[in-house]
């Protein structure tokens, strides 16, 4: 079940695989960990460890009966503590800009009802200017669906688009703090509670 | 363990309290009276705040709590916004004069608003269609802001959690 998971997920992207060997269920492994032995606990080493829903725990958890997208957001929350991976924006010197987009008014309802989607994307939009990639890692939606939010939105006037490259770049490399996790993580099991899942 | 706040606020009648039973887990405490204004359709009314709570897997709460909606209990939605999690306006479209409504409670939390993320749900649109939700988020542009507006049946847990993922969504942007 878990290879799967991770072979489907499209948030995951391939960048964890199964490694079958160890005293313990399964050992995930992250791309960016060259070498790995399942009897040495690396400072990189997370336990996650399986719970049947409502008992009491702290830490990282799989909770019974399993869901997918609990351990697709557990398996992200760790990668982003444990690598930090800054926000793709191009240098100066680069060909092409990444624009970032904030809303300028709250969009009308015949755009929101275009696809259920869209009022989330609206959502996050809403709270400072995101680019394109910033939208699909948030939504978990795919980028063309994106890119055409962004495309309606732009076409009613309702964005403002800023370059903002230096900036956004020089934020996004800084490692995710102590409350950043908390807050991640909080999200993350607020959205199970309410039986929310990322697309 | 941790405790995370999460307001409701809006104008009396507007369904702060039924928002929170739609989605407490424990029963909803309540601090309700018979209501003796005649210019509300409703047999009582909260004069204190409501509390609910949601309990998170690994022991963590949500604190749901409902303020009074009475103007004259302003300095409540200030204090309990204060280092929330998330602030929902709830607005009565029926009552005579919804924007301005809502302009009362963004100003009751204006400091508030800069840091904490917030929606707005509108209720009874199906019979008072007027103003629009396009006509809310147009006066909100008019005074500076970019808030998520949408139509709620706080009755049904699904528009109560909708408006919860609202500000989930903006939380996340926020990190």
């Amino acid at each position: 079940m878990i290879r799967t998971i991770l072979r489907t997920s499209s948030r995951l992207d391939n960048r964890w695989v199964l490694a079958e060997q160890g005293e313990c269920d399964a050992i995930l492994v992250y791309d960016g960990e060259k070498s790995f032995s399942p009897f040495v606990l690396k400072t990189t080493t997370e336990l996650i460890l399986i719970r049947r829903r409502g008992d009491h725990h702290d830490g990282h958890v799989f909770l019974k009966p399993f869901r997918a997208e609990e351990l697709i957001d557990t398996l992200l929350n760790i990668e982003a503590a444990l690598h930090p991976r800054p926000v793709h924006v191009q240098t100066a010197g680069s060909s092409t800009s990444v624009n970032f987009y904030r809303l300028k008014k709250w969009p009308p309802a015949d755009i929101l009802h275009k696809h259920k989607a869209y009022m989330l994307l609206a959502g996050y939009l809403s709270r400072g200017a995101k680019n394109l990639q910033d939208l699909v890692t948030f939504s978990g939606q795919a980028e063309d669906l994106c890119r055409e939010f962004l495309q309606a939105l732009d076409e009613r006037n309702l964005l403002h688009v800023d370059s903002g490259r230096v900036t956004r770049a020089a934020s996004s490399t800084i490692p995710a703090s102590k409350i950043q996790d908390e807050k991640k993580s909080f999200l993350s099991l607020l959205r199970s509670k309410l039986g929310l899942s990322k697309k | 363990m941790k405790e995370f706040k999460l307001v409701f606020t809006g104008t009396t009648g507007a369904g702060k309290t039924t928002a929170i039973n739609a989605i407490s887990e424990i029963p909803a405490v309540k601090t309700d009276v018979v209501n003796t204004d005649v210019t509300l359709n409703k047999e009582f009314t909260t004069v204190g705040l409501d509390f609910g709570q949601l309990n998170l897997a690994n022991g963590d709460r949500v604190r749901l709590f409902g303020t009074p909606g009475q103007i004259r209990f302003d300095f409540m939605w200030r204090i309990l916004t204060r280092d929330a999690f998330g602030l929902i306006i709830l607005i009565d479209n029926s009552r005579p004069d919804p924007l301005s409504d809502l302009k009362l409670y963004l100003d009751g939390v204006v400091k508030e608003l800069s840091e904490t993320p917030c929606v707005i749900g509108v209720g009874r649109t199906e019979l008072h269609p007027v103003p629009s939700i396009d006509d809310f988020a147009t006066a909100l542009e008019k005074i500076g802001y970019v808030i998520p507006v949408v139509p709620v049946d706080v009755r049904q847990p699904t528009d109560v959690i909708l408006l919860i993922e609202l500000l989930m969504a903006q939380a996340e942007a926020d990190l």
